[in-house]
């Protein structure tokens, strides 16, 4: 739930120019349409757009702590919050609401900036300490939920989007071309950067610490130098001799019943909400599972949702019918095609805040309008499953591949991934060995399985303009320095759902596709597969039990076997897609990329590249993925660029709050 | 959900668009379509004629294919399975040479 943002002034009193809290509040108003809060003294700002969902009559905020000595803005959940409290009681904290956001601050109060270690949940939050003078920050594990920084003349700002910093009067970041180099080989920005020139992210799993002698080193740019991060959770994995262990049937089978439990706590404590819950139904086995569980364990009338494609490529209808008959739920499915996709893609890209290089999240856009339409604030989904329990083909690849390594003469050997990628036996063999064979000399490189990848992805940043010297470097080099010290001690495929977490996950399905497309249409997203008590006991399995040979979560099916139908889980993994740059052949596509894709002065990207890239779209020769990450990167990308720079206060002129919408709360 | 695979959905092999002078040698043409194709303009990556195109990410397998299709209509020329190998196609320098030899055999 909800969107929040705030100012701190660094040095001196707080500088707040004209229709600030009206800005900086109104342009997250789709986070939280129901309630705008603000709070200030004299050095702090806190807003406040609340989507009301627990505690509807008592949880406005901002909120105090005792005595109005700590001020918190609260973008999220904590689930744990009733037994958290009673906790808290039994400390001697009182409590005057039932709302989630005043056990934080209690926590705070309790137990210091430790206290995120206590939450189960998804979450980003500010406190103000006043007595210490000091803004604490966090951020959950996972990064489900967005927390951003800049500093901008000697003030602190910060908001669950960019937008909001941007809304500040003056405050007019560009696009990074170092920046976009990242996103154009990673598909997303390694955490702490964004796409833009002084922007910032509290990485996931962080807390952050900003006063004005803060002490101890500055963090490396693009952090503000001002804040103090602390690394509190990473995902976690057994060294590499125990992960490779056997595991006989019957410890197997008590290890499914492990998870299963766990699964069902993660689950049902994500339904706790003082409005209904529904969920999204992909047809593949994790969305199934969410929702198999959320009727098995509760009482609950469950309505699903779903995303249904005319091109029978994409489509997956069949087994989201099969699905919600199975379990009985109140089912309802949005049909897009490619005019849909590209009707709603600027929207898309203005809630997505960096360049997309699949159109993806365009109909996840179309899925959180049509729960929202039929009264929903919040769903479940399976986000998450294939992370954990090393559901994608690139686990499968890199397991390949390290296998191929030991011998990589052996034809064999590398046949295996035919197995992966059956469309590759079209392939010329000889090229296929010497695309993924790249890095098999170093198989014990860190990022050894995302090497193939990114290289493909990589071509995307030939279509920016300015100087991408070393910026890539630059990337990696924060990427290895991230990296827990554990990493060194994993197998190749734990190492492989910690960068895929680290990364994809946070910087790309958690928000392009996740975050922003859900709260675009204020709804909240719950993932029971990202609890990390789940997470962590995934984390001390062996990856044989994931991964077993070459059959992908395979502990989880054991797991859940009871609860869905044969066909759902034995069917094969279909990668959720959409239509690319064929999505923009129509005329409301067309239109859009006359309007933007053209020559621009001034622009980050290359406008004769760019034209090199419409030509080949033209004559309909944009056929391989790599083709399509560029025109669906570079027509992003000029959205962007153009709606959070000359066209932004148009853009927003509509979303400005009238001075009497924000409720001022304290003093 | 990316994987790193190669897309070899099938794909269209008309060469469409310019026209290019006749009298261009072989090697300007293949680079040509190389920058303009592959790179949409920009030569930075291509640095020499004998970089590897597949290594250093210029081409992926489709676009092994897309340069199979542009031999074949802009030279002329047949490319049988076999010969579909990095010794053929994987440098300018490497394209240049299969080119001569194939138009030569011709």
């Amino acid at each position: 739930m909800c969107g929040i943002c705030g100012v701190l002034a660094l040095d001196g009193p707080l500088q707040l120019p004209d229709l600030t809290p009206e800005r900086m509040i109104g342009v997250l108003r789709h986070r939280g349409p129901d309630e705008f809060g603000a709070w200030r003294d004299e050095r702090v700002f806190l807003g406040h757009a609340r989507l009301s969902i627990i505690d509807l009559a008592a949880g406005q905020q901002p909120m105090a702590g005792v005595e109005g000595k700590c001020w918190i803005t609260f973008n999220g959940e904590i689930f744990n919050y009733i037994e958290l409290a009673e906790q808290l009681q039994a400390l001697g904290h009182v409590f005057t609401t039932h709302s989630d956001t005043e056990v934080i601050v209690r926590a705070y109060e309790q137990w210091g900036d430790a206290c995120v270690e206590h939450f189960n949940g998804q979450f980003a939050f500010a406190i103000w300490d006043r007595p210490r003078q000091r803004l604490f920050l966090a951020r959950d594990r996972f990064g489900i939920r967005p927390l951003f920084l800049a500093e901008h003349r000697g003030q602190l700002l910060f908001a669950s989007e960019m937008k909001s910093l941007r809304a500040f009067p003056g405050f007019a970041p560009a696009l990074d071309t170092a920046a976009l180099t990242e996103v154009a080989t990673f598909w997303t920005n390694i955490a702490p950067a964004t796409p833009f020139a002084g922007v910032s992210q509290l990485p996931p799993g962080h807390t952050a610490v900003v006063q004005r002698d803060p002490g101890g080193s500055a963090p490396e740019a693009p952090l503000p130098a001002s804040v103090r991060i602390r690394r509190y959770w990473h995902p976690n994995f057994l060294p590499a001799d125990e992960d490779r262990r056997r595991v006989d049937p019957v410890e197997a089978e008590k290890m499914a019943q492990q998870v299963r439990e766990k699964l069902v706590a993660a689950a049902t404590i994500r339904l706790r909400a003082d409005v209904p819950v529904g969920a999204y139904l992909s047809g593949g086995l994790d969305s199934s599972t969410t929702a198999a569980l959320i009727h098995r364990y509760t009482d609950h009338r469950l309505k699903t949702f779903s995303v249904g494609f005319d091109d029978p490529r994409f489509d997956e209808t069949d087994w989201q019918l099969a699905m919600a008959a199975h379990i009985g739920t109140d089912h309802v499915t949005v049909k897009v095609d490619g005019a849909a996709i590209a009707g709603r893609f600027r929207d898309v890209v203005w809630h997505s805040e960096t360049p997309i290089l699949r159109t993806a999240p365009a109909p996840l856009h179309a899925l959180s309008a049509l729960a929202r339409s039929e009264g929903f604030k919040v769903v479940l989904t399976g986000e998450g499953a294939d992370e954990v329990f090393a559901g994608y083909n690139i686990f499968r690849e890199a397991k390949v591949r390290y296998f191929w390594s030991r011998d990589p003469a052996s034809e064999a050997r590398a046949a295996l991934l035919t197995r992966l990628y059956p469309y590759l036996s079209q392939s010329p063999p000889a090229f296929l060995r010497k695309f993924y064979g790249q890095g098999l000399d170093r198989p014990d490189d860190p990022l050894f399985s995302h090497g193939p990848r990114w290289q493909n992805t990589r071509a995307v940043a030939g279509l920016l303009a300015g100087d991408r010297t070393g910026a890539e470097e630059r990337a990696v080099q924060r990427l290895l320095a991230s990296l827990p010290a554990e990493f060194a001690g994993w197998g190749v495929v734990s190492r492989a759902q910690y960068l895929e977490m680290t990364t994809f996950l946070a910087g790309y399905l958690l928000s392009s596709q996740g975050d922003r497309m859900l709260m675009g249409n204020s709804v909240e997203g719950r993932f029971p597969f990202l609890d990390h008590e789940l997470a962590e006991l995934a984390g001390t399995l062996p990856a044989s039990v994931k991964l077993q040979s070459l059959v992908e979560k395979s502990i989880l099916k054991d797991s859940v076997a009871d609860l869905l139908p044969g066909t759902i889980l034995q069917r094969p993994k279909q990668p959720y897609r959409a239509p690319d740059a064929a999505s923009f052949t129509g005329e409301a596509g067309r239109t859009l990329v006359r309007e933007f894709m053209g020559e621009q002065p001034d622009s980050v990207w290359h406008s004769g590249r760019l034209a090199a890239l419409l030509r080949k779209w033209e004559h309909g020769r944009l056929t391989s993925v790599r083709d399509n990450m560029a025109f669906v990167g570079a027509l992003s990308g000029r959205l962007l660029e153009h709606d959070f720079g000359p066209g932004f206060e148009a853009r927003i002129t509509p979303l400005v709050l009238e001075p009497d919408a924000i409720a001022w709360r304290g003093n | 959900m990316p994987g790193a695979a190669i897309d070899t959905k099938p794909t269209n092999l008309t060469r469409g668009g310019q026209e290019e002078p006749e009298n261009m040698d072989v090697r300007d043409k293949v680079r040509d379509y190389i920058i303009e194709n592959f790179l949409f303009g920009d030569d930075a990556p291509l640095t020499s004629d004998t970089i590897s195109l597949l290594d250093d990410g210029i081409i992926d397998s489709v676009g092994v294919m897309e340069l199979v299709a542009f031999l074949e209509q802009d030279f002329g020329i047949g490319v049988d399975d076999d010969e579909l190998v990095p010794d053929n196609f994987d440098s300018v320098a490497n394209l240049v040479a299969f080119v001569g030899r194939k138009t030569a055999a011709a």
